[in-house]
């Protein structure tokens, strides 16, 4: 067998392994639909049927959705799928998991094209098909990993561009451009990236103008619909909502007058921009923290107790290793030059946390999720030194000794990985999934007949009524409800916080009054029914979490005659 | 002659009137603040009720302020070695500790007596070296129980390593030894004081959630039939080594030093050192991992953490206080290096003296605010022991 032919067999495993991981038990696990799927997939629904969002918008570039705005390219994923599959659990989370699983050989083909070492690269896309990190993004139908994936593709043709030119130069930028319409993130870290690239392959650039003139033109011909967007239309909303002075930390800290006004230097607050700068380089720093890489960073268990970090532990000796090694610069690479690799990955490395840095939320593995191609880079670096390491060992029963201790520790890693996916992660996270909206939707579906009214209400939570989980995308996507049909039903008062299409409310139910309402199902959480006020038989339906704790009630109020 | 307006008197005089200065104006704002005294091992093995006074801790951090010096002009030629002096007047940390009499200052500067006793002994002054190290260690090892644990584990590095000649590591494993005989022999007769104090001090698994926590997960997994699995890696040993992990490497994290994300003394929103020093610091530790010679140093800074990876708070700044030093140097010498990069060094200089202005009118104008939204006007003694 020839090595091309064993290459592509070993990819195609890889791949296939990878996706068995991303597909299995894919509507399953993770327990329910969280509200930007179903948001995501009700909006690929509406240009399905349609032609336009569920706003009434033709072919959108960016969607409307409950205070916020989705990308395209998740969008006009789901119009395929949805096509193929339906608009059901799996036809939504298929594309992430299809992107994710092809992510697999793009990180093959990135790892060769940057190294031209067939090991590292078949190392590091081996650790991508078990990271756990990226395992959990694929498997939620949400934009992440799509953005990472473009953006990889987009640097593998660009690197590809400098060597060769010819197509690679219009793939390049129409995939790294792309990447922007993927996820947000990217629309901050493609353009730092644009300057790295540029400023480290001036030289080559120079040379050769003509293809380099083609790359930025084309660039900016892909770009210049989202910069209009961004700076002109509601893409600048999505951006103001989620900037770190936003933040509650921030906002907290301002509050509480620990920072005055003080000096204003033409309209700036110098106090209160120093004191953004600062805890915008202090969230960058928090990525780098041990809890959230190793420990806590997926949030898949109870808060404060240790789950899964973004990445395994036995990755922490690898980054180690691979760090000293491509430092040194010692590593068999036949790939890019040393002079422009090193600065590559680590510039990579650097700019994927700056998105995050900037937005609100004390860590968020999706929007860093961009870092990974190169930080499983570094570990098959280092792996290919540890392998070299215990070769060396002269010692056979040394060499056995190190080799069962790094196996066994390995194993209990991906355990512990698998256990916390399949048993922790539905328990103790299925409020943050929704679960139960489903259920509550199916028996409003099964009963609507008998009902004038349908309130839902969109607070729920165990704790407190703090969790908005949007019921109306729920119904919509589960009813499949004619998109034509909701968007000339579509009402909306924001002032009040009610909307609604059909018979359905989605609105705060206040159960003084509401208790009176007639011919009227509501559902809601035990704070908005409380249960000390409401008959036994007026509830007809109890949802809980899958940890048994009571997430949703189904209650028809019998109101006295 | 000893001459004070020799220029490289001056620089020091000036650095050092710097240095007051910043300790003043702490002093000045949060005196009244102070930690719960500690007693000292030995004192408290006799049953001696002792802490040490204010004016105590004052010395002492002036005394480590001195030594330092001598420590960064032993490492750096002139005017480099005014570099890291810079740093360590201007750095909160150590005059927040010193301002909340935290006997963790003393530590700092009997650790910083040996180091220095370590470099004499590398630069061939090896009595002289050696009689500082013994005196600094031996010291710690009577005063706190941590030291104990860490000199064994920095004598263990020297060994392998093979840092120091063999010879004179020889002769400090057996000072050690000889040493620590007598404070076994107070432990055996007072075991009950010993074991009071080592609760005091040695606190890093005494957090109830984490057992519990473990045998929740192993439940769980148990119930979802995981339970030959769920042995192998849900257990309470596989669960203490994590965190035991997670915890050894915050204190290696760079936001534990340059932003405030762990408070310090647990109200302050002032950083332990300056952030604009993150990037010397960077491009000195980059620099000194490039390094085959200096690479080795490096393995001495996990003693450093000991104090404060065996408390029971994640990160512990009060008993980190010893590595601050450390990464001092580590800024210093990437100063050094970073004046040949104009822009960078330019950076570092803008963002710290910013950062000095915002963060010396914060503590004037806040500070006192802070401390009394945090932990109510009435508690104006204790900050509780950390």
């Amino acid at each position: 067998m020839n090595s091309k032919k064993s290459t592509l067999i070993i990819l195609f495993l890889l791949t296939l392994l990878g996706g068995l991981l991303r597909f299995y038990k894919l509507t399953e696990n993770p327990v329910s639909l969280n509200p930007d799927e179903v948001s995501f997939a009700y909006s690929a629904y509406s240009v399905l049927k349609t032609g336009k969002d569920e706003y009434g918008k033709f072919l959108p570039i960016t969607f409307k959705s409950v205070g916020d705005y989705k990308n395209p390219v998740p969008v006009y994923s789901l119009v395929l799928s949805e096509a193929v599959f339906g608009l059901n659990d799996f036809g939504e989370r298929f594309p992430f998991a299809f992107f994710g699983t092809l992510a697999i050989p793009v990180l093959f083909f990135l790892a060769f094209q940057l190294t031209k070492n067939k090991n590292i690269a078949f190392l590091a896309a081996g650790m991508l098909v078990i990271s756990p990190w990226h395992v959990f993004y694929s498997r939620y139908g949400n934009d992440p990993p799509m953005g990472m994936v473009v953006a990889s593709l987009g640097l593998l043709f660009f690197l590809k561009m400098i060597e060769k030119r010819g197509i690679y130069t219009i793939l390049a930028a129409f995939f790294l451009v792309l990447s922007m319409y993927s996820y947000y993130s990217e629309r901050v870290f493609i353009p730092l990236l644009f300057l790295l690239l540029i400023t480290l392959f001036f030289g080559n650039l120079k040379k050769h103008l003509k293809s380099t003139i083609v790359f930025l033109t084309a660039s900016a011909i892909f770009v210049s619909l989202l910069v209009l967007r961004s700076f002109f239309g509601p893409d600048l909303a999505r951006g103001n909502m989620v900037f770190i002075a936003k933040d509650v930390d921030y906002l907290r800290y301002i509050a509480l007058d620990h920072v005055s006004p003080g000096l204003n230097l033409g309209g700036i607050h110098i106090e209160e921009t120093f004191a953004l700068l600062t805890l915008v380089v202090g969230r960058y720093l928090n990525y780098l923290q041990p809890d959230f890489l190793f420990f806590t960073g997926l949030n898949m268990t109870h808060e404060g107790s240790l789950g899964l970090g973004v990445l395994y532990l036995f990755d922490l000796p690898l980054l180690i290793l691979g760090i000293l090694e491509l430092i040194k610069g010692k590593f068999p690479n036949r790939g890019l030059n040393t002079k422009y690799q090193v600065p590559l990955i680590f510039g990579w490395i650097a700019l994927s946390f700056i998105p995050a840095a900037l937005t609100n939320n004390e860590h968020n593995a999706g929007r860093t999720i961009q870092a990974l191609p190169m930080v499983l880079l570094i570990s098959a670096i280092g792996f290919t030194k540890f392998i070299e390491f215990i070769r060396k060992m002269k010692q056979v029963y040394i060499k056995t000794a190190a080799v069962l201790f790094c196996g066994l520790f390995v194993l209990i890693s991906l355990i512990h990985a698998l256990i916390t996916y399949s048993v922790h992660f539905p328990v103790d996270r299925s409020e943050f999934s929704m679960k139960g909206n489903k259920e509550a939707v199916e028996y409003i579906l099964a009963n609507k007949e008998k009902y004038q009214e349908v309130v839902f209400d969109p607070f729920r939570g165990v704790d407190a009524p703090a969790i908005y989980s949007l019921p109306g995308y729920y119904i919509l996507f589960y009813a499949k409800y004619d998109p034509a049909l909701y968007q000339k039903e579509l009402i909306e008062n924001e002032k009040k916080g009610i909307s609604g299409f059909g018979q359905y409310r989605i609105r705060k139910i206040y159960w003084p009054n509401d208790r009176y309402a007639k011919d009227t199902l509501f559902v809601g959480s035990p704070w908005s029914l409380p249960l000390k006020d409401i008959k036994e038989e007026e509830i007809l339906k109890r949802i809980y979490l899958s940890n048994g704790q009571l997430a949703l009630l189904v209650v028809n109020p019998k109101p006295p005659k | 002659m000893f001459n004070l307006l020799k220029k490289p008197y001056i620089i020091f005089l000036s650095i050092f009137s710097v240095y007051i200065l910043f300790l003043a104006l702490v002093t000045r704002v949060i005196f009244i603040y102070h930690l719960s005294a500690q007693n000292l091992l030995l004192l408290g093995l006799l049953g001696i009720d002792f802490s040490l006074p204010f004016w105590g801790i004052y010395l002492f951090a002036i005394g480590s302020f001195l030594v330092f010096s001598l420590i960064s002009f032993k490492l750096f030629p002139r005017p480099y070695s005014y570099y890291p002096l810079l740093i360590y007047a201007i750095t909160p940390w150590f005059h927040y500790l010193t301002v909340a009499r935290s006997v963790y200052i003393y530590l700092l500067f009997l650790t910083l007596i040996s180091f220095f006793g370590l470099i004499l002994i590398k630069q061939k002054k090896e009595k002289l070296g050696l009689a500082l190290f013994l005196a600094g260690s031996s010291l710690s090892i009577y005063s706190f129980i941590t030291p104990l644990f860490m000199y064994a584990i920095l004598l263990c590095i020297l060994k392998i390593t093979k840092l120091l000649r063999p010879q004179i590591t020889k002769v400090m494993v057996i000072t050690f030894i000889v040493t620590i005989i007598p404070l076994g022999a107070l432990i055996r007769f007072r075991p009950q004081a010993f074991e009071n104090m080592y609760q005091n001090e040695v606190t890093i698994f005494s957090n109830p959630g984490l057992l519990s926590d473990s045998n929740r997960l192993q439940g769980d997994s148990k119930a979802m039939g995981f339970s030959y699995l769920a042995k192998l890696s849900e257990n309470k040993y596989f669960y203490v080594g994590k965190y035991s992990l997670m915890k050894l490497l915050y204190q290696f994290t760079p936001s534990t030093y340059f932003t405030p994300e762990e408070k310090l003394l647990n109200f302050s929103f002032t950083p332990p050192l300056f952030l604009g020093f993150l990037i010397p610091f960077i491009y000195g530790f980059y620099k000194i991992i490039y390094e085959k010679n200096l690479r080795k140093y490096l393995l001495i800074l996990p003693v450093l953490v000991l104090p404060s990876f065996l408390s029971q708070k994640i990160v512990n700044l009060n008993h980190l206080v010893i590595i601050g030093p450390a990464i001092i140097l580590f800024s210093g010498y990437g100063l050094t290096l970073l004046s040949k990069r104009k822009i960078l060094l330019l950076m570092t200089i803008v963002i710290v003296l910013t950062q000095i202005l915002f963060t010396t009118l914060d503590i004037v104008q806040r500070e006192d605010i802070r401390y009394h939204k945090n932990f109510g006007v009435n508690i104006l003694n204790d900050l509780g022991r950390q």
